[in-house]
């Protein structure tokens, strides 16, 4: 594996490295909750149907895409600007968009299998560090229930039965959100899901399916508008300066408390 | 340069970030949904310490404590579940990182020793010890946390830890509130205060309450090493990123076999969920 050998080599290839720039409309939030941006415009990605393990380019991916280097790629550091109406600060999560489907139902309380399991894993294969999550498409019901998945987990142990969370009503159903999956104890990431169990039902169908992703960089944003938040992964950005890996298939979420314009851009640079 | 050894520079340092070394760097992430099995989590008391171990996430949450002590490690399901140094490198830690749904401020700790089983209305000592600890064995920083499985009772009392200090001298702590609001509920952390002029322990042999809160209950006994410092999460969705490279502690040493776990002191009593991440590198 390439590797960068000096700080003077490592601005070297900064400098060298390529920029991903990339807009998101505005997407209204539950304050403190998650959010995937990812079917925002523009260059949104579709709310899948069958079982996809999503790669570079496809649509979807952050900024429409970046270029895979011969060597080993990676994020150096971001800028992201908040900005609309009143804003507020929030945090910004770029993922590696594994594995998605869709077309799971809100108001059936058996066993849903339908798009499932998820499609293998073509990076991270072991699972180990894997979030599952439960991705809204089309806003499901406003009674409150809980969800648990039937799962892979890092081992490759099948069949394991998560712990549940909260689904549906408000801050639990709205298009947009990203509920993640507990898991069961002793579990570190997931490399499949085959099943997903609602205990009874929201009331509204909706649209909703499983996202496996494995989270990359964290970006603190400023709340005032215009006032990009500029992390540099080495300088006090706590050295988060992940590798992307080849067919990366990137995605933002968030925890916003207000509906606002995302703006920025991404530096990756190749070892 | 030999495994174990400082690191040399900032070179070295983007060498390792980048997989120069003998591992790629790691940098496991970790979520909490405020729930434990079955139902939402109790809700923290504002200002006063909580734990996380029981919360339910990615890692997974861990469950409560056997009644004999025991030492968890980087396996033990509730911890953050890192990569083990191995080859007689060691693992340091560049920063961490967190937001969530409730303002108030986590703490990253080494699970040293845990056990459960004691009792909020037995006033006669109650043993605590057993395994000696694997880690910071010379116990200089390691503190006492009494951390609660299920609610003790509404009177007030005190407790005090019979403890070894990192001297190897026998102590007794000064008493420490227990029982009744604020400090029953589950998930408390209580911590015991040392001895005047000790800075760490190595051994707890026993808890005595001064008398009965009124309910058993089951609350257990920690040894553990706080790592870093308060991380603070300002507000609700609001991001902190700490940097341990230019920042307090510089670059502090995660232990072969550290059970890596989160304390959360609120600011409120709403439920926390977090998301939050480390960035460590091994030499």
């Amino acid at each position: 594996m390439g590797s960068v050998s000096t700080f003077a080599d490592y601005k070297t290839k900064r400098d060298a490295g390529q920029r991903v720039r990339f807009t998101k409309n505005a997407l209204t939030n539950t304050a403190g909750r998650l959010a995937s941006l990812w079917p925002v415009a523009p260059l949104a990605g579709s709310a899948p149907t069958t079982a996809v393990a999503p790669v570079g380019g496809d649509a979807g991916d952050l900024g429409g895409g970046h270029v895979n280097p011969a060597g080993n790629l990676f994020i150096g550091g971001a800028n992201v600007n908040l900005s609309g109406a009143g804003p507020a600060a929030g945090v910004i999560v770029v993922a590696d968009r594994l594995s998605h489907q869709g077309g799971l139902d809100a108001t059936v309380a058996t066993e849903q299998t339908t798009n499932l399991p998820t499609a293998a894993l073509t990076r991270y294969t072991d699972g180990k560090g894997v979030w599952a999550a439960l991705e809204i498409y089309t806003q499901i019901g406003a009674t409150s229930t809980t969800v648990a998945m039937k799962y892979t987990d890092q081992d490759g142990n099948t069949n394991i039965t998560s712990e549940s969370t909260a689904f549906g009503n408000t801050g639990f159903r709205e298009a947009g959100r990203l509920i993640l999956m507990p898991l069961a104890l002793g579990d570190d990431g997931v490399r499949a899901v085959a099943g997903v169990t609602l205990a009874g039902t929201t009331g509204t169908a909706g649209n909703f399916g499983v996202t496996l992703l494995k989270p990359l960089l964290f970006i603190p944003c400023q709340a005032a508008a215009a006032i990009p938040e500029v992390l540099d992964g080495l300088i006090r950005g706590a050295c988060q300066i992940p590798e992307v890996k080849a067919n990366a298939h990137l995605m933002l979420f968030m925890m916003s408390n207000n509906a606002q314009v995302i703006q920025g851009e991404l530096e990756l640079f190749e070892a | 340069m030999a495994a174990g050894d400082p690191l040399a520079g900032l070179s070295e340092l983007i060498n390792l970030l980048t997989g120069g070394g003998a591992v790629s760097a790691d940098a496991p992430w970790f979520w909490k949904n405020g729930r434990y099995t079955g139902g939402v989590a109790t809700s923290p008391i504002a200002g006063r310490l909580n734990s996380l171990w029981q919360y339910v996430g990615t890692p997974s949450h861990g469950a409560v404590p056997g009644t004999s002590a025991e030492v968890p490690d980087h396996s033990t399901a509730g911890g953050l579940k890192q990569v083990n140094p191995a080859g007689g490198r060691k693992k340091r830690l560049l920063g961490c990182w967190g937001a969530g749904l409730a303002a108030g401020s986590f703490i990253l700790y080494d699970r040293l020793r845990q056990i459960s089983g004691l009792s909020g209305t037995v006033t006669t000592a109650q043993t605590a010890n057993g395994t000696a600890i694997t880690r910071y064995t010379d116990g200089k920083g390691n503190r006492i946390w009494i951390e609660i499985y299920t609610q003790i009772g509404a009177t007030s009392q005190t407790v005090t830890a019979a403890y070894t200090d990192e001297g190897g001298n026998s102590s007794t702590s000064p008493a420490t509130a227990i029982g009744n609001t604020g400090f029953r509920e589950v998930d408390r952390l209580i911590e015991i205060p040392m001895a005047s002029g000790d800075i760490g322990v190595q051994e707890v042999a026993s808890v005595t309450l001064s008398a009965s809160t009124g309910t058993a209950g089951n609350f257990g006994v920690l040894i553990v090493h706080p790592i870093g410092r308060l991380i603070p999460l300002p507000g609700v969705g609001i991001g902190y990123i700490a940097d341990f490279v230019t920042g307090l502690p510089i670059i502090p040493e995660i232990m072969a076999g550290a059970c890596l776990a989160l304390a959360w002191l609120p600011n409120a009593t709403t439920v926390p969920d977090l998301i939050g991440g480390l960035s460590m590198v091994e030499k």
